[in-house]
């Protein structure tokens, strides 16, 4: 019989649970846990707490049971350092092998980050021998349009996107900090040539549909609201 | 010449009539008071320094509210500095009309700036897609827009006697903007990462003569000469049938010779008017230094509404700046601060009060 069938067999039986459970005191239920049935299309039955605790103990003698003659050598070395943290003073009531083990959340902040201090969206105006002159949007101070102008080395571009530049190309400029993992803080310059993809005819379709409801309104295609007169009658 | 003051922002009294011509060097804005607290806008650019509609910053700063006074909003063309924040104007003028050449509400320019509408990086084209998001409120209004076609008059306030009409575009500008729009979409299969060049036809452009009483104001837009008596100044000359003439002057596309018709000073407008212009300081700097010559020949009360700023250095930040010096990098802001150059006529007043803002300058101190 494997081990979770046996735990079921155990667990499922009302003659066994009903034991247990006076044993353990009653029983209340903070919340249930599902153990999988072996009629897989009907729902899993749902054990409260206390038959968890039994589940756990149980698992736990099957566990022990299943250990071989490598147990007692491990269990020796385990008793020698048990008694060097003895003589230390440290009084250890449970052993760390004895509890379940316990995850951590991942710390996701021990990321590298990056803030911005600029930020630009600019667009080629000429590829030079040794420069490209472009035009930027200055996003950092929530400009609408193109205001500034610069000519930026072909050394501050990453070699992958040289072969690409292009009158007309658009891309993203930023400067600011980037924070290792590690805490190191760094002043970077990053320009990124964006890949967007090309122009379609669905693109076109899909804006000529949008399109339609304005011109309904519009009373273009003859249909909607009646276009008012050049001559207004207004006052 | 005569003497002209700097400006001192207030909202005008009932009878008179202000135009304000705002130009920071990339669009134009123009705003007149008609009487009676009541505004009309021309075109609509961005303030350099607000980054909010420069409309709305100057109607705010004379303590006027644009979402009562503001009774007309009208783009005289699609072109990205004509129609600068236009939409935020339009949202926030909630008591205006909006109107437009009538091919703007056309299929074949909705359809194109909806295509241009869904790649919205902001190094793109913008005039399509703020024609495209102010139709959009408009629809939400249920507020169908004047459709503007040359020679009819498009807005009335007949208790003000203000009468403003359309001189253009003519119907041979009309069919050909409708036949060249399909070329002005993104060629199939490039990337979406580059720019769609800029439209540069100004087929559409919408020539307007304001008349308040017996005040008339010509303001010339983006229209050029080709020489084509069907097309551009030779067309609104041609069709222009009674003899008024004009006593103030926007001058056509910056004061670049391709918006000149020695007709325009001639025909059009009075001995000596008052003229102003809205430099272009980008790439090709208007007005050349031959422009400001030409226009001075016909009126001695010419105005730019802003400086030939060449580009400057800008800094920004100590860690920034040291990025950008490590890497021989300098930041050049082609922007200069938004100027403006106010005209008022009181009420049987011979001529017009000039006065200017810091960054604006008579067009004889203009050094191209």
């Amino acid at each position: 019989m494997s081990l979770i069938a046996a735990v079921v067999s155990d667990l499922t039986s009302p003659v066994s649970w009903q034991d247990e459970a006076e044993q353990q005191g009653g029983a209340s239920k903070a919340y249930e846990m599902a153990v999988p049935s072996d009629n897989l299309s009907s729902e899993p039955e749902r054990l409260d707490v206390t038959k968890a605790q039994i589940a756990k103990r149980l698992i736990n003698q099957f566990v022990e049971g299943q250990k071989g003659p490598d147990v007692t050598g491990y269990r020796t070395a385990r008793q020698e350092a048990e008694r060097v943290d003895d003589t230390i003073g440290s009084q250890k009531t449970t052993k760390p092998w004895e509890t379940s083990p316990v995850v951590r959340p991942v710390n996701w902040t021990r990321a590298n980050t990056f803030s911005a201090l600029q930020e630009w969206e600019g667009e080629i105006l000429a590829v030079e021998n040794e420069h490209i002159a472009v035009s930027l949007v200055d996003l950092t101070a929530r400009k609408r349009r193109a205001t500034e102008h610069t000519r930026i080395p072909l050394s501050e571009i990453n070699e992958q996107d040289l072969p690409r530049l292009a009158k007309g190309r658009v891309f993203r400029w930023a400067i600011g900090y980037l924070r290792l993992k590690s805490g190191t803080k760094k002043r970077v310059s990053n320009i990124v040539f964006r890949d967007l993809p090309r122009w379609t005819q669905r693109d076109f379709s899909d804006a000529k549909a949008d399109a339609a409801k304005l011109l309904r309104f519009l009373g273009t295609d003859g249909a909607g609201a009646e276009p008012r007169d050049a001559e207004s009658g207004e006052g | 010449m005569e003497q002209v003051q700097n400006l001192a922002m207030q909202n005008p009294a009932k009878d008179e009539i202000d135009v304000v011509v705002i130009g920071p060097g990339f669009g134009e804005c123009i705003l007149i008071h008609i009487g009676a607290g009541e505004w009309i806008v021309i075109d609509s650019c961005v303030d350099s320094s607000s980054e909010r509609p420069a409309a709305i910053v100057y109607l705010e700063k004379i303590g006027v509210d644009p979402s009562q006074a503001v009774k007309l909003v009208c783009a005289s063309h699609w072109h990205d500095d004509h129609v600068g924040a236009m939409a935020e104007l339009v949202g926030a003028c909630t008591a205006a009309d909006f109107a437009c050449s009538a091919a703007l509400s056309r299929s074949e320019f909705v359809e194109l700036a909806s295509v241009l509408n869904r790649n919205l990086s902001l190094i793109q084209p913008a005039g399509p897609t703020e024609i495209y998001n102010v139709l959009n409120i408009l629809e939400q209004r249920r507020q169908v827009p004047l459709r503007v076609v040359a020679n009819l008059p498009f807005f009335r306030r007949p208790e003000l006697s203000c009468v403003v009409t359309a001189l253009s575009p003519s119907n041979t500008e009309f069919d050909r903007f409708l036949r060249s729009a399909t070329a002005l979409y993104p060629p199939l299969t490039t990337s979406k990462s580059l720019r769609v060049p800029d439209p540069k036809p100004n087929d559409l452009s919408v020539a307007m003569w304001v008349t308040i009483g017996d005040v008339h104001i010509l303001l010339g837009a983006d229209v050029e000469e080709h020489g084509d008596s069907h097309r551009g100044w030779s067309a609104i000359l041609a069709s222009k049938a009674d003899r008024t003439r004009a006593r103030l002057f926007k001058i056509a596309h910056h004061g670049s010779i391709t918006g000149h018709h020695d007709d325009i000073w001639g025909i059009m407008l009075e001995s000596n008017p008052h003229a102003v212009l809205t430099p272009w300081n980008r790439g090709s700097k208007l007005p050349t230094a031959a422009d400001r010559d030409r226009i001075m020949s016909f009126t001695g009360h010419a105005f730019a509404t802003s400086r030939p700023v060449s580009a400057r250095e800008k800094k920004k930040g100590s860690a920034v700046d040291r990025t950008l010096t490590e890497a021989n990098i300098t930041i050049q802001d082609l922007e200069p601060p938004t100027g403006f150059v106010h005209f008022c006529m009181k009420p049987g007043g011979p001529t017009w009060n000039v006065t200017l803002s810091p960054e604006a300058l008579t067009l004889d101190k203009y050094v191209a």
